[in-house]
This record gives C-alpha cells, structure tokens and sequence, in this order.
C-alpha cells in the first residue's frame, strides 16, 4: 500500500516550473551582481546522530552502513566548505537547492528550497557589505513578483547589549528573549525575577514593543545601532518596490543567537513564515577558527511556492521570471 | 468568508466567557440563529470574521496564517510548539495547574515514591515542574477523565487543570500543589501582525479592553 508522505512534497507541473524560474532568475541576480555559485554537498558524513539531533538534521544509512545526515542549512554547509578549502575569505558567493530539516511545525515540509547569498570578508569591510546586500535584497520582491509584503528591519544589539551589561544570562536571558520573541510583555518582568535590572529592563522591553526605543533605559549604549537602523530603513526604502513597506522593528530578537548586527526579514500576509531571511552573523567564521566576517540572505522558496497557491492574489500575473528580463 | 481577518474563538467554556465580553464591542459575533452549529460566523467589525476552534487546533490555525488572531489558555500555549505571537494576558479564564493525588495521600509520601507516575494532559507544564523541583517521574499522556487514573491505578497522582475543584472531589482527589497560573491569552499570527499592524493594533486592542472592562 503507498504511503502518503506529506514531508517530502512532489512537485507537480505548476510549481515545479515555479520553482525553476524562481530559482533561475534569483540565481541570475545574484550572479549579476558578482556573486559566484557554489553546492555544498548535499550530504555529511561526520554526522554523529546527537549532533543531527540538535541540529534537526535527516539521517539516513548509505550503501556501506555509514550514517549520513542530509544539508540542512546552507549557511553551516557554506562555512564548513570554506574552511576545508579557501585560505581567504571567498568575498561573494551564492548558491541554490535543497536542505533536510526536521519540521518544527506540522504543515512544514522536511525538503524545502532555498536560494540565496553570502559576504564574507575581513571585518573592515562590514559596513559595505551590509550596504550591498541591502541594496541586493531589496529586488528580491520585485524578481518574485511580490505585490504585497513588509520588509522588517531590526538589529541584535538592541536586546544583546542591555542584556550583557546586566550581566543576564542562562535561563533568564532565554525566557526574557523568549517573552520578547511573541511580543509578551505581560512575561517580561517575570522572566526577570529576582534580578536587579529587572524593572529597567522591563522598561526597555516596553519601548522596544512599542516602537519607542527613545524611551528605553539604554538609548545611550544603542545610540551607533539605532542610527544605523534608521539608516539601513532610508536606503532599502529608496531601493525597495514601492509595494514592500519597509518597517524598524526593534523588538525583533528571533535569530539573537545566531545575528550579531542587522537582521532582516520580508514577510507577506498570509504567509505561514518569513519569505527571506538575512543579516550579518560575525561569531561564525571565528568559532571555526577564521578571523571573517560574514553575512548573507536566503529566500525560502518553498514557502513562497506555498504561498502563491494559497493566495495568486499576492503575486503579479506577469513577473521577471516569467517575461525573461 | 468575508472579513479579510480571521478571528478564532475556542469552543468551551473559555469561548463562552470570551462571548460575554465581547457582548456589545464591535468584535462581538453574530451566531446566525437558524444554524447556531455553523462554525464560521460574522462579527460586527466588517472586516473581521469568526470561527470556532478547539484550543490545540486553534493555535495552529494561527500559526499558519489560517486564521489571524484567536484567544486560547495559557496551557495550550505551553503544550504548542506552533510559532505565534502572545500580544497579551487577558486574566479571565483563570485556573490552576495542579497536581493532586487521592485524598488522604501527602506530597512527601508521592516525593518517598519510587517509580512516581503521574498522569497529565500537560506534558510539558509537568515536566518543566518537576525539573525545578529536580524530581523525576513517568508522566503517563492521556487527554481526558485524568481524575479516574489513580483510582484505576495507572498513575499514582495528577496535574491537571482546577477551577473550582468540585471535579477532584468528586473523584476523590485533593491538590497538593497548583504548579501554574493559567489565564485566557491574546495570540496573533506573526506575519499578519507584522504585514497588517496599523490594522491590527486597534482590533487587538478591543479584545484586550473589552477582557478588561469585565475584570473591573
């Protein structure tokens, strides 16, 4: 009897050739832009299943009994590549495929597409790099065909930073980010319990939720990431479709474990997650043992592929990857 | 359906309570009299337009972006692994986890217990409870009459949820602990909150007040 396996879609007709031209234009993009391809493999052998278990990578057994775990993030793939096999860092690179994930949400396939972009340089550089690849990101939109959307901008230092000269950490500082994450503000002070910075971090946590970071306790320690923000909102603004609204968001902490400067995330309505994710993660080249900094964006395309059955309404009839340009 | 938001209502007791306060807000639903088991309905906010969901269910409706808004109990949220915004605590529908063992037991007696089983519908409440009180216990899953499991034998005592506790005693049981504080909770979709905030904002702000106002 066939078994029905919902976790690793079959792609028939429609958004199979959806998939191709996405993949093609975004790649094309990229690649206008000087950004050269790389596929990390698609499978790793190293995998011990603890490690896969954190990771919620698939595994399976190839012919010789070994384990393998399949790729389930393009970005460790990448870096794990490039420590293997440049001395320097590679600058631009971009890349497009598959990844194995075991699915956090129940309608969430384990193989999903990905397409996307990685900077990674010497440090001086950081600036530029954040620059371009805003300036990338914003035609990302206009290449899908996005009519509808909002591009959320929001910097990890503005929960770091407060959190560090607390000295919060463990625990407390998972549940405070945890309360911040699904905007909980009721949870704030009890994540905080027993802390002496309790109330001034509340205080902050209020004016990050509400949009009024002047009022935060420590507008004077995020004075240069809040000006960079606004900065970063100007020049994606002027780039942007006009369609895309552009929006700070300070309480924005998803990923704080990973960013440690700019994040952003376009999302649409409806949408079951964000359709592209990026920013700059400085902490993964030198825990590997490389002095790099990097950071890139990927575009989930199995999601916006999920999408634009659901709801065409939010896509253009005619696109850049169906008229050719 | 008609209103471009969605707004999810848990069926029960909670959904009963959230009814009567919205009674006269412009969220309020309009249960059409000749089909009052219809499970999608109009509010009377135009744009907005109203299901009924078990709590569970509910979550992952908006989760998904299936429906944009709903109120579920804060136990529900804990169980969930769904990915939705909490935007505020209502403080009605207020119950206690808690854990309680046939009448006549002491927690220390359940503590002295060897292999200590307890049965629960909340997992992940009751695990996260005994790891800050570094016991160890089988928890046995079941997700409904948790009160007749002692009796049975299949646990030795229970966490569940107690409003009034007429339930417990009625099966013999008595609390020996409330281990949380649950209360109705405002849960929004992240995407739509961060696509339609402006729009948002000020319907979620009519659920907040109208919780509120009943408090008072």
């Amino acid at each position: 009897m066939a078994t029905h396996k919902p976790h690793f879609p079959d792609l028939l007709f429609e958004p199979a050739q959806k998939l191709r031209r996405w993949e093609a234009a975004l790649m094309q993009l990229f690649t206008d832009h000087q950004y050269r391809e790389l596929r990390p493999s698609l499978v790793r052998r190293e995998s011990a299943s603890s490690y896969a278990s954190t990771r919620g990578e698939v595994l399976c057994l190839d012919t010789d009994g070994a384990i393998t775990a399949l790729r389930s993030d393009f970005t460790l793939s990448l870096a794990e590549l490039f420590i293997a096999r440049f001395e320097t860092p590679p600058t631009r690179v971009c890349y497009a495929g598959p990844i194995f994930r075991k699915p956090t949400s129940a309608w969430e396939a384990a193989e999903r597409f990905e397409v996307g972009c990685e900077f990674t340089a010497h440090s001086s550089t950081n600036a530029d790099a954040d620059a371009e690849l805003y300036a990338l990101m914003a035609k990302v939109p206009d290449v899908l065909g996005l009519t509808d959307g909002t591009l959320q901008l929001a910097q990890a230092a503005l929960a770091r930073k407060p959190l560090d000269q607390e000295q919060i950490t463990g625990p407390m500082r998972t549940q405070f980010v945890h309360a911040l994450s699904v905007r909980a503000l009721h949870r704030v002070a009890p994540s905080l319990s027993g802390s002496t910075a309790q109330s001034k971090l509340t205080e902050h946590a209020r004016a990050l939720l509400e949009d009024n970071i002047d009022a935060s306790p420590y507008r004077d320690i995020l004075d240069g990431e809040v000006r960079a923000l606004r900065a970063s909102a100007k020049l994606v603004s002027e780039r942007i479709s006009s369609k895309i609204a552009v929006r700070i968001d300070y309480a924005s902490v998803e990923g704080l474990n990973f960013y440690t400067g700019p994040m952003f995330r376009l999302w649409a309505p409806h949408a079951s997650g964000e359709l592209l994710a990026g920013g700059r993660y400085d902490a993964l080249y030198p825990a590997l043992g490389r002095p790099w900094a990097a950071a890139g964006f990927c575009v989930r395309l199995s999601r916006l592929l999920e999408l634009h059955e659901a709801h065409p309404e939010l896509f253009s009839a005619t696109t850049t990857t169906e008229n050719g340009s | 359906m008609s209103g471009s938001f969605v707004f999810a209502l848990p069926k029960g007791r909670l959904g009963e309570s959230l009814q009567k306060r919205l009674a006269n807000t412009p969220l309020e639903p309009i249960v059409p009299v000749d089909n009052p088991r219809a499970l999608t309905f109009a509010t009377r906010h135009p744009n907005v337009t109203a299901v009924w969901l078990k709590g569970k269910d509910l979550v992952r409706y908006v989760s998904s972006g299936a429906a944009t808004f709903g109120v579920v109990g804060s136990d529900v949220l804990v169980e969930s692994d769904d990915d939705v915004l909490e935007l505020d605590d209502l403080r009605f529908g207020i119950c206690q986890l808690s854990l309680a063992a046939p009448t006549g037991i002491t927690e220390a007696q359940l503590r002295q217990t060897s292999h200590l089983k307890l049965a629960t519908k909340y997992v992940r409440a009751t695990a996260a409870w005994l790891e800050r009180e570094q016991l160890t216990a089988e928890l046995v899953h079941i997700e409904s009459s948790v009160e007749i499991a002692p009796k049975l034998g299949l646990a030795h005592a229970i966490v569940d949820l107690v409003q009034t506790g007429e339930t417990l005693r009625a099966n013999e049981l008595t609390v020996l602990r409330e281990i949380d504080t649950i209360s109705a909770r405002l849960v929004m979709n992240r995407a739509a909150f961060l696509t339609h905030r402006d729009a948002l904002r000020p319907i979620a702000a009519i659920i907040s007040d109208a919780a509120r106002a009943m408090a008072k």
